[in-house]
């Protein structure tokens, strides 16, 4: 049987938001004890194993898991509030949770893309329009707006996951570890972001995957930024749609381009289809009429099918029950039940 | 010794004006045919979210130009579907539709405005006529040879949130101004009516035919994994 791995004590109690303290006291023992373990400097004996399972919910077998979880210089977030360290680090174990989650499905199915994802070299190609464009032409995306943002991340191998990061503002996380170059890159999304958002987080946190596996001068997230409007509108095909630019006209090309009105006007102001004055007068408009938190015409939001389709696999094709299914994702069957619905049909990744 | 006598400017008043008519005396003869009138109106409100959506042309599109295409298209489609109907009576008037209702009320098709002049003001619907003589008659309900001579009402429209979403109304005016006086909504259900010919933008999706993009195989690992390995954790 494999020792215990201490990462994956640190992200059971993590995932319950919990300190060191909390989980000494919940299981009575000392919190240098604990420490320790998680250090990895004392073995943990099987007793007390069994204790810290049954109190973080998690079966037994999920401390021998050898997976390492990655920390925050791995992760790109879009988020629009600072975050406080606990916030983060329970969002961290939620996100690191899943990849492994879909690592250890990945090792019985081997999901096969038309198309990838690609490491692109911002100072050789020009800068992120330039990236987003040659994207675009690898995925061989038509002109014009990308039909389902989803689809086309599923259908270059990428894994998109909707899942709740509770209160806090967080829209999207992704992942794509160097160190493991079998796993596709991972991305997270709110699941209670409006479908125009989602697409902007997601095209946003493609553009960190794809751009900044190096380091850059620029800043990040603003890069990231012009990515994603590249990429979801170029410039070349909506330039001429963006020129006097109003409110109508926006609420028109939101429901065509599948983008915020919001995301339109700067992408507008960005392109010098309008002025300053302009955009700020719009954006005045948008505050006045309450659009700033809800737009008219909402866009859908776009479901993904890959992990679904992987769990689906193990359970159809390789005849896996619930019940070994949920013990390989580190899950009690209660709660796998309860956050894949009963018998998949109605599946949904809520955790 | 010569008498003057004065007309009975009441009468005379009403002679030429008709009496005023609440809600629910309206709504006693359109109720029947409430839901044609949404018919009327939300075909081609669905057309027009398609165009809009798909062609440059109506991007660029102001209120008015909406309303104007709108209330046209909207004018074909009820002579589509109440031409001939019993109770129903077409009747066009100075380049415009009037449908007479059961030979009791003139309805026309309008697009109406919330509009609050002052910030102490309540919102109130308006009509966006010129002010034209003829058309201060009509909305004044005053009696007139060159108008139906049944009192008025409006099938109107509010284009919200853009023109991104409409509200349909009944409303009824009798004043010299603008002003509606009273609105009753409709409320909101799909067109059901069959159309004659519509001619609609091609459907730009093939979802349905569409493949994922990817497919899920067994790897080697799968067949050598069993029972109480999984759970192990390798």
């Amino acid at each position: 049987m494999n020792r215990v791995n201490p990462e994956m004590i640190v992200l059971a109690r993590d995932l319950l938001g919990m300190t060191q303290a909390d989980l000494a006291k919940g299981v009575a023992l000392n919190q240098g004890t604990i420490s320790r373990y998680e250090s990895g400097d004392v073995e943990v004996p099987d007793n007390h194993l069994r204790v810290i399972a049954e109190f973080l919910g998690r079966p037994e077998s999920f401390f021998r898991w050898p997976d390492q979880r990655y920390d925050a210089s791995c992760m790109y977030h879009r988020k629009n509030r600072r975050l406080s360290v606990a916030e983060i680090t329970v969002i961290h174990a939620k996100v690191n949770l899943l990849r492994i989650q879909a690592s250890r499905l990945l090792k019985q199915a081997k999901v096969t893309s038309n198309y990838s994802f690609y490491r692109l070299d911002q100072s050789k190609l020009g800068g992120p329009e330039e990236c987003a464009q040659r994207l675009r032409q690898l995925w061989q995306l038509p002109i014009g707006p990308i039909r389902n943002v989803v689809k086309s991340i599923e259908r270059a191998g990428g894994m998109v996951f909707r899942c709740p990061f509770g209160e806090t503002r967080v829209d999207g996380i992704s992942q794509w570890p160097l160190d493991a170059p079998q796993m596709p890159p991972i991305f997270f999304v709110h699941e209670d972001v409006p479908g125009d958002r989602e697409r902007l987080t997601l095209c946003h946190e493609v553009g960190h995957v794809a751009m900044h596996h190096m380091p850059t001068d620029g800043d990040l997230e603003d890069e990231a930024n012009r990515f994603a409007a590249e990429f979801l509108m170029p410039a070349d095909e909506i330039a001429d749609d963006l020129k006097n630019l109003t409110l109508p006209k926006a609420a028109a090309l939101k429901s065509t381009w599948k983008v915020s009105m919001q995301a339109l006007i700067v992408h507008a102001n960005r392109l010098g289809s309008i002025s300053d004055n302009q955009y700020q007068y719009l954006f005045r408009q948008l505050s006045m009429k309450g659009y700033r938190t809800c737009e008219p015409c909402p866009i859908p939001p776009e479901e993904p099918e890959m992990f679904r389709d992987i769990v689906e696999f193990h359970q159809k094709k390789l005849r896996w029950g619930i019940g070994d299914i949920s013990e390989f994702l580190g899950e009690s069957e209660e709660a796998f039940r309860e956050k894949y619905g009963q018998n998949f049909s109605n599946f949904r990744l809520v955790g | 010794m010569s008498t003057t006598t004065f007309p009975n400017i009441q009468r005379t008043l009403y002679d030429r004006q008709f009496r005023p008519m609440n809600q629910e005396e309206m709504l006693n003869v359109l109720e029947p045919h409430l839901s044609n009138f949404q018919d009327v109106l939300l075909g081609p409100w669905e057309d027009f979210q398609d165009y809009r959506e798909n062609d440059k042309n109506f991007i660029d599109m102001k209120e008015g130009d909406c309303a104007v295409w709108l209330t046209m298209q909207a004018q074909i489609r009820a002579r589509e579907l109440l031409d001939g109907k019993p109770g129903f009576r077409l009747i066009d008037l100075h380049q415009k539709l009037v449908i007479v209702v059961d030979e009791k009320i003139a309805v026309t098709i309008k697009k109406l405005t919330m509009r609050q002049i002052q910030a102490l003001d309540r919102p109130h619907l308006e009509r966006s006529n010129y002010t034209t003589k003829r058309n201060v008659k009509l909305w004044n309900q005053q009696r007139d040879a060159e108008i139906p001579d049944f009192p008025r009402v409006i099938l109107g429209y509010q284009l919200l949130k853009e023109i991104t979403e409409i509200h349909s109304v009944i409303a009824y005016c009798r004043s010299r101004t603008r002003r509606v006086e009273w609105a009753h909504a409709l409320p909101l259900v799909a067109a059901s009516a069959p159309i004659g010919f519509t001619p609609k933008i091609a459907a730009t999706s093939n979802e349905e035919y569409e493949d994922k993009g990817f497919t899920i195989s067994e790897t080697d690992a799968a067949t050598q994994t069993t029972g109480t390995e999984r759970a192990s954790g390798q």
